[in-house]
């Protein structure tokens, strides 16, 4: 068996464009599901039984359908309800959007339980108002049991996001799996694939090491 | 902001009850607390000492009975004959007017000492920065830790974390504090210097209500002591008094233990 990488000198362009179409599919799904897990987390989390029960029910639901099928009803469904036309990738974004946040708001809903109740009684009892006790004292001491189940959620969806070429977002392990298809060079090829995942991985990692450092000292905000 | 009555006593207290999970933890609480009083909470472990303090304050909503802030009732609004439940946002004026010290400190251990204290008046009475930091400031050092205005909780001992946890509460102004067991959680050497800056609130006229298994500070500070037992008041007077000739078995049995 002859081994030859460069087959990426001619394949890897357009195998490489779809890293691009994967990370913006990440960052995208990151940054809309990120504030929305986090209104998710909360209401997990409310007093009022009117924000936790409906919250409750639907994180369930939705973490109980395989995110391919949250992908298709994007895809295919919601273009008939909506009455308009979706691209593959908006509807790639919107069903991972669905499926993060929920899978996130557990995380941050765990992270809030995670605070001890003499905190909460410290804030009631001090009169300090919700939103901004939350913003001040809740949510920085949440964050440390927060960051790490987050970066490792988010490696998988980094993965996860292969599920898209079903809907026709031709993302990394799509042209990929074409490139194979065409040359029958699939240890080549996989080897790239898996070296650029293992790339993301590690950046994610650094994302998790810096912001430990940056929420750690047992509570303690650095400057 | 509440309508007051300027002869009232500070705080009333009427038929207060709580049942908490299958347990009736109070089972009819009366008692008033006149300005600049020392009143101290003493009781067996379990007999509700911690669930009638934070219904005094309304961390806890009592089922039944009357809280009165200065004459004016608290927690609930009268519409006509129905009592409807404030909401937690209309609770905060009254709460600020408490201060609460508790057991396990809970300072906020992202904040520095200073932090801390300064949080709540800017915060909540949107203070003028400059005037909460020197009040702040003069706070921790009325609590003898100067030296330790820039440290972070998990840096300072439990006596220490506590003397700030006083001065977070005495940042509000408030008009009574509410302290539940401040010193349990502490070794003998570092009691001593919580329970000085207590005494020494109480010597400049600050309204005080303590849960405390000190009997000393009980009989020495306090100027009214309830004891009780099974979520009423089983005995109640000047500490000398009460503790010189108890009345029921449960306080002689008490004693007898905290004698120990
Ligand atoms: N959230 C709760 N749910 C059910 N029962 C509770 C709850 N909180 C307290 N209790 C029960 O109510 C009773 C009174 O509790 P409380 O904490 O007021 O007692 P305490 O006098 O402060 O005791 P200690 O001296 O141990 O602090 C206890 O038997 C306790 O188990
Ligand atoms: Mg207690």
């Amino acid at each position: 068996m002859d081994f030859d990488l460069s087959i990426w000198a001619v394949r890897g362009p357009y195998i490489l464009q779809g890293l691009w179409l994967t990370l913006a599919l990440v960052a995208g799904v990151l940054a809309i599901s990120t504030p929305l897990a986090l209104a998710v987390g909360l209401a997990l989390e409310a007093r009022s039984r009117w924000l936790r029960a409906p919250a409750t029910v639907l994180s369930w639901m939705v973490r109980g359908v395989p995110p391919l099928i949250i992908l298709f009803i994007a895809y295919y469904v919601l273009p008939i309800v909506l009455d308009l036309r979706l691209e593959s990738l908006t509807a790639a974004i919107a069903g991972f959007v669905v499926y993060n946040t929920f899978i996130l708001g557990e995380v941050v809903s765990a992270g809030l339980r995670a605070v001890p109740k003499g905190q909460h009684e410290a804030i009631a009892a001090a009169g300090l108002p919700m939103t901004r006790s939350l913003r001040r004292i809740v949510l920085p001491q949440a964050m440390p049991s927060i960051i790490p189940p987050y970066v490792s959620y988010s490696m998988d969806m980094v993965k996860g996001t292969a599920l898209a070429g079903a809907i026709g977002v031709t993302e990394l392990v799509t042209r990929a799996n074409q490139a194979i298809v065409a040359t029958n060079r699939p240890f080549e090829i996989l080897l790239g694939v898996a070296i650029i995942y293992g790339v993301i991985d590690a950046m994610l990692i650094a994302v998790q090491m810096w912001s430990e450092r940056r929420w750690d000292h047992q509570g303690h905000v650095s400057p | 902001m509440f309508d007051t009555a300027p002869d009232a006593p500070l705080l009333e207290i009427r038929g207060i009850e709580k049942t908490l999970g299958e347990q009736h933890v109070l089972r009819g609480m009366d008692f008033t607390v006149r300005r600049g009083e020392v009143l101290a909470i003493i009781g067996a472990s379990g007999s509700g000492k911690s669930t009638l303090l934070r219904c005094l304050n309304l961390l806890i909503r009592p089922d039944n009975g009357r809280i009165y802030w200065q004459g004016a009732e608290v927690g609930w609004h009268q519409r006509g004959d129905k009592r409807l439940p404030m909401a937690e946002r209309e609770l905060l004026p009254f709460r600020t007017r408490l201060g609460m010290v508790f057991q396990s400190f809970n300072l906020f251990p992202h904040m520095s000492a200073l932090e801390n204290v300064c949080e709540a008046p800017m915060t909540v009475q949107h203070r003028d920065k400059s005037e909460v930091r020197a009040e702040a400031e003069a706070l921790l050092a009325k609590v003898r830790l100067s030296h330790r205005m820039h440290a972070y909780p998990h840096q300072m001992s439990g006596g220490e974390q506590q003397r700030v946890a006083i001065a977070r509460a005495l940042a509000m102004r408030p008009e009574a504090l509410l302290f539940d067991e401040v010193t349990s959680a502490l070794d003998p050497e570092l009691k001593a210097e919580v329970l000085r800056v207590m005494r020494e609130l109480a010597e400049e006229g600050m309204t005080m209500i303590s849960v405390s298994h000190e009997m000393d500070f009980v009989r020495n500070v306090a100027d009214r002591v309830i004891f009780m037992h099974a979520g009423r008041i089983a005995e109640q007077g000047v500490p000398a008094e009460v503790f010189a000739d108890p009345q029921t078995p449960e306080l002689r049995a008490f004693l007898g233990r905290a004698g120990d």
